[in-house]
């Protein structure tokens, strides 16, 4: 009984055995007809690439030299609507197989797996070889120890073959140039390092404090742009801008723009090479259009600031841009499109380690849209912001040091309002300005000086705290009021220049008026002294130089050939003027 | 034959399945408007916690197959159905093998929270290692169940490259969480071999690597699990402390010598009768190599520390900031598409730079303790060779048996036993 069952279990695990192997022989065949097709599909799929079709190429090669060509049009997207169509195709034929291929091989594996359990063996014990129990555990410590040395190995090779400090610039990096698209100067250069602020230095609108005070005191007095006489270099500056020249070292860094495109640009200051220009493009936040602005104010209106290491920039659009001296980016933020009638125009201005931003716009103070910002240097954060009962204004804020405290100084209709510049509190204002406000302030004598055409030029002093309207104005005078161009203020004197021409003089402690000279021109530039002499540029490029007092007594006159309405830069045996193409350096080849 | 046309079966679909890339739109000019790009929405939380409860359902089933029913028939049956469930249902994904790192990062980065389930899929498998050994390596994971599948001729790997070579999951694991810490990547992942059969899609590369595998795993048993798998380190310490686990025999061992061959995974151990070593000899060695352990420590610490800026380069923001550097010394062409998307975030220059400096010096940091971890398991390995252990029976080692249940059919005391047994400890 005993035989026969086993001669029954032997065979029932023969006839198993065969149905298993005869399983496995099936679905191989079946993976392998399906890896057939796989690679046949493979070899189609790779063939009828659209984004590489010969076919679709040579048709675009043909519409590009007959674009006018409808037919060819829709032969191309016929084509292209084929191929995809084949791609998909392959690619759904890919999906299918695997699944039918990973199907297959699990009935081919589970096959043979149960077909091998029929063919089990016992070992031959008999014939096996015992181990050497310590050799093993040596040869184990000696291979061990072989890994060991192996990874330890690899360690040093990783550590010398990636040693240096990624992601950081190299001490010493010599290369790092800006390379946007049409900038000039790819040479490697170093950053600069910062020049001291002195007369070397025009690092903001009106130069330091933006007072309209040069501190050098030997610029030149004569030149003609038409013979070239005293012209050291002229550079044609890409994109227009109403902006000024601003100066540190041997870096002149104007900006321009258009509708679409904001650029700033560094110049060469010994030789008027373009070092290299540099888009505020792609800032996160940035208004999609572009505002709508005065022709004569223009989409860079206000003049640049500079730290010595960075330079800073502001568009009618509101967008900031931050690069350092070798035109790299290191920040920008969007303020969005400023609501303002002309085109935003008040200037950068700077305070220890924060840009000020004045941002006024607005039909009326009532809109609460006016702020005024103090942004880091390092990063484009805003440190403190504080809003504004005022409208749009076009005036650029200064920061002085009056009774023993930094005050920022600001003018917009109708307020007049000191500021900590510390922390954005505030800490004076005076109500006393209409009309649309451009004139700058200015600080001399002790008192602060605002003034508007429609208003008055007031005469404040900075002592007071709160509404100090009632109390704190010195003295008023309503001659010769400015609508676009900053007054002038020394310790003796004050300078309103109106546009058409007539430049008034009154007295700075007393607010008498002292004198006045219709130049019979027109401006738009602010007046600057230099040394005892007001240079005053107009609209025509002529420099008109004259004593700083009441009797106006000429010093000379000089033509740059070209219109201008900026503020140029005075420094050190230089003068920095924007014209209305060009950027001149006035001066003596050294 | 078979083998040799199995091997060729495996690797055309991975040739074919490369094609399976990203492709772009058509150039529309005209009027088509293109639909939005939409992200796929997360798995449902439910679905979530069922797969937690899927795994310890298989956890504990397992178990109860090993050490119960002792029965490779059945553990082989839940291997399968864990290939298809966590392998092809869920696609190798979450894993506990991955989970690692997100437990790393979860430890080292405060701003990132672990999800529950991606918790309970890392320590689960630890806990059951705990109580009852490797059951989760035996039958539940889909990358184990892939290699075991197709293991029709398994050789031996010489012990002592198998003991060198059982380094590797450790150095693994010290990598990839060094990595996942820093936030630079989930190498575990990246690298699985198996997942892009799973996912029937991958890089050419990697489905290379996955059927080199699976082409070693026929004649290599589970080749990736034994000397490559991160989470097998750790399963490998936990068992060791396990509260129940395989035996051999259900009885008394009969040195019949068959299961010798049984294992694939070389996990079995001779008996080996007292009197073999040296005892002095064998004290000198143990006392050199404890010494030993400190300065191996110290030194693949430092060594690690050295090589912080090597690994700080798999860091994203460390690799950006280095294109921000290079490009700013870029002469002619455009700027690459992660400086340009850089650019486009108003991000300063020097922000990214000091970032990166931070990063690095993290890795620096993280390659001391690194370092340490490799130098610390080399020292034990080796001392753990050097300590002379005294056997009597046949055993499964605790460590590397990943209980899969091929050695019971082959013990004659198995057959004889009409009860399963449990062996407590």
């Amino acid at each position: 009984m005993k035989h026969n069952a086993d001669n029954t279990r032997v065979e029932n695990s023969r006839a198993w055995y065969a149905v298993a192997a005869r399983s496995a022989g099936v679905a191989g065949a079946f993976c392998a007809i399906v890896c057939a097709l796989l690679a046949w599909n493979y070899a189609k799929f790779r063939a009828s690439d659209p984004l590489d079709s010969p076919e679709l190429i040579a048709l675009k090669a043909e519409l590009a030299k007959n674009a006018a060509d409808d037919d060819l049009k829709v032969k191309i997207r016929g084509t292209d609507l084929r191929l995809r169509q084949q791609h998909f195709r392959a690619r759904q034929f890919v999906s299918m197989g695997s699944w039918l291929l990973a199907g297959g091989l699990g009935v081919f594996a589970l096959s043979l797996k149960y077909a091998s359990s029929f063919r089990k063996k016992l070992p031959d014990v008999r014939a096996k070889r015992e181990e050497d129990v310590r050799r093993l555990g040596a040869l184990s410590r000696g291979a061990v120890a072989v890994l060991a040395v192996l990874a330890l190995g690899a360690g040093v090779a990783g550590a010398v073959a990636f040693r240096g400090n990624p992601g950081q610039p190299a001490p010493g990096d010599t290369s790092a140039v800006q390379n946007a698209a049409g900038q000039q100067g790819n040479q490697p250069e170093k950053q600069p390092a910062p020049a001291p602020a002195s007369i070397q230095s025009w690092p903001r609108f009106r130069g330091p404090g933006g007072l309209g005070i040069a501190t050098a005191a030997n610029v030149p007095t004569a030149w003609n742009g038409a013979t070239g006489d005293g012209i050291l270099w002229k550079t044609p500056v890409p994109l227009s801008g109403q902006n000024s020249p601003v100066v540190w070292g041997n870096r002149v860094f104007v900006t321009g723009a258009d509708k679409e495109t904001r650029e700033v640009y560094c110049f060469d200051a010994d030789s008027g090479e373009l070092k290299w220009k540099q888009a505020v493009a792609d800032v996160p936040g940035s208004a999609l259009d572009p505002p709508e602005v005065m022709q004569d104010t223009g989409y860079a209106a206000p003049t640049a600031a500079t730290d010595g290491e960075r330079v800073f920039a502001i568009f009618a659009n509101g967008d900031l841009g931050c690069f350092d001296f070798l035109g790299r980016k290191l920040w920008a933020r969007a303020f969005g499109n400023p609501e303002n009638m002309y085109g935003h125009a008040s200037s950068l201005a700077i305070y220890k380690n924060r840009l000020i931003v004045q941002f006024d716009q607005g039909g009326s103070a009532d809109d609460g849209k006016s702020a005024i910002k103090a942004i880091d240097i390092k990063d484009g954060t805003v440190a403190w912001e504080a809003a504004r009962p005022v409208p749009n204004s076009w005036s650029t804020p200064i920061v002085i040091n009056a009774t023993g405290r930094d005050q920022l100084i600001t003018a917009a209709k109708p307020w007049v309002i000191a500021y900590d510049p510390a922390d954005g509190s505030e800490l004076w204002r005076a109500e006393c300005l209409s009309g649309d406000v451009a004139p700058s302030p200015v600080y001399g004598a002790g008192l602060v000086f605002v003034c508007q055409e429609g208003a008055d030029l007031f005469a404040i002093k900075p002592d007071g705290q709160g509404d100090v309207t009632k109390t704190h104005i010195a003295w008023k005078g309503g001659d010769g009021l400015p609508d676009i161009c900053s007054p002038l203020a020394t310790d003796r004197f004050v300078f309103m220049v109106q546009t058409y021409g007539m430049v008034s003089c009154y007295d700075a402690p007393t607010g008498k008026k002292l004198g006045e000279k219709d130049f019979d021109t027109e401006f738009n530039s602010s007046p600057t002294l230099v040394g005892g002499t007001v240079y005053l540029l107009d609209k025509k490029g002529v420099m008109h130089m004259f004593e700083a007092g009441p009797e106006f007594k000429p010093v000379g006159t000089a033509e740059l050939g070209e219109g201008s309405t900026c503020c140029p830069a005075y420094v050190d045996g230089r003068i920095y003027i924007r014209g209305t193409q060009n950027l001149y350096c006035i001066g003596e080849r050294k | 034959m078979a083998r040799i046309l199995l091997a060729i079966l495996v690797l055309i679909p991975l040739w074919t399945a490369n094609g399976a890339e990203r492709f772009p739109p058509p150039e529309f000019k005209e009027g088509h408007q293109l639909p939005t790009t939409t992200t796929p929405p997360a798995r449902d939380a439910v679905l979530a916690y069922a797969d937690v409860a899927v795994l310890a359902a298989a956890l504990g089933l397992a178990a109860w197959l090993v050490l119960r029913r002792r029965s490779r028939r059945a553990v082989f049956v839940l291997m399968v159905f864990s290939l298809l469930y966590f392998g092809f249902y869920r696609r190798g994904c979450i894993c506990p093998i991955g989970a690692i790192q997100n437990v790393a990062l979860a430890v080292f980065d405060s701003s990132y929270a672990i999800p529950i389930t991606v918790l309970a899929f890392f320590l689960l498998p630890l806990v059951f290692a705990l109580l009852f050994g490797r059951v989760f390596c035996s039958s539940v994971c889909p990358l184990g169940a892939a290699q075991d599948l197709v293991l029709f001729r398994p050789l031996k790997v010489p012990a002592w490259l198998a003991q060198a070579l059982g380094l590797l999951p450790y150095v693994y694991l010290g990598l990839a969480v060094l990595l996942a810490a820093g936030g630079s990547s989930f190498i575990i992942c990246q690298y699985d071999p198996f997942v892009p059969f799973f996912r029937m899609s991958g890089s050419i590369h990697m489905l290379i690597l996955g059927a080199a595998f699976l082409v070693l795993g026929m004649f290599v048993g589970r080749a990736y699990c034994r000397f490559l798998c991160p989470y097998g380190a750790l399963l490998n310490l936990a068992s060791r402390l396990s509260r129940w686990r395989v035996t051999i025999t259900p009885d008394e061992c009969i040195k019949c010598r068959l299961c010798e061959e049984a294992c694939p995974f070389d996990a079995i151990r001779k008996p080996t009768p007292a009197g073999v070593f040296g005892r002095a000899e064998g004290k000198a060695l143990l006392a050199g190599l404890i010494l030993l352990l400190p300065v191996l420590i110290a030194a693949a610490g430092w060594l690690g520390n050295m090589s912080g800026t090597a690994f700080a380069r798999s860091n994203n923001t460390i690799r950006i900031a280095e294109l921000v550097r290079q490009d700013a010394q870029r002469t002619h062409g455009d700027p690459v598409n992660e400086v340009v998307a850089f650019r486009k975030t108003g991000r300063p220059d020097a922000e990214l730079f000091q970032e990166a400096d931070s990063i690095r010096r993290s890795y620096m940091r993280g390659g001391w303790l690194f370092g340490g971890w490799v130098g610390l398991v080399i020292g034990l390995k080796l001392i753990g060779l050097s300590i002379r252990r005294t056997r009597t029976d046949y055993e499964a080692e605790r460590g590397s048996c990943m209980a899969c249940a091929r050695c019971y059919a082959w013990c004659p005391q198995e057959h004889q036993r009409p009860k399963p047994a449990v062996e407590k400890q």
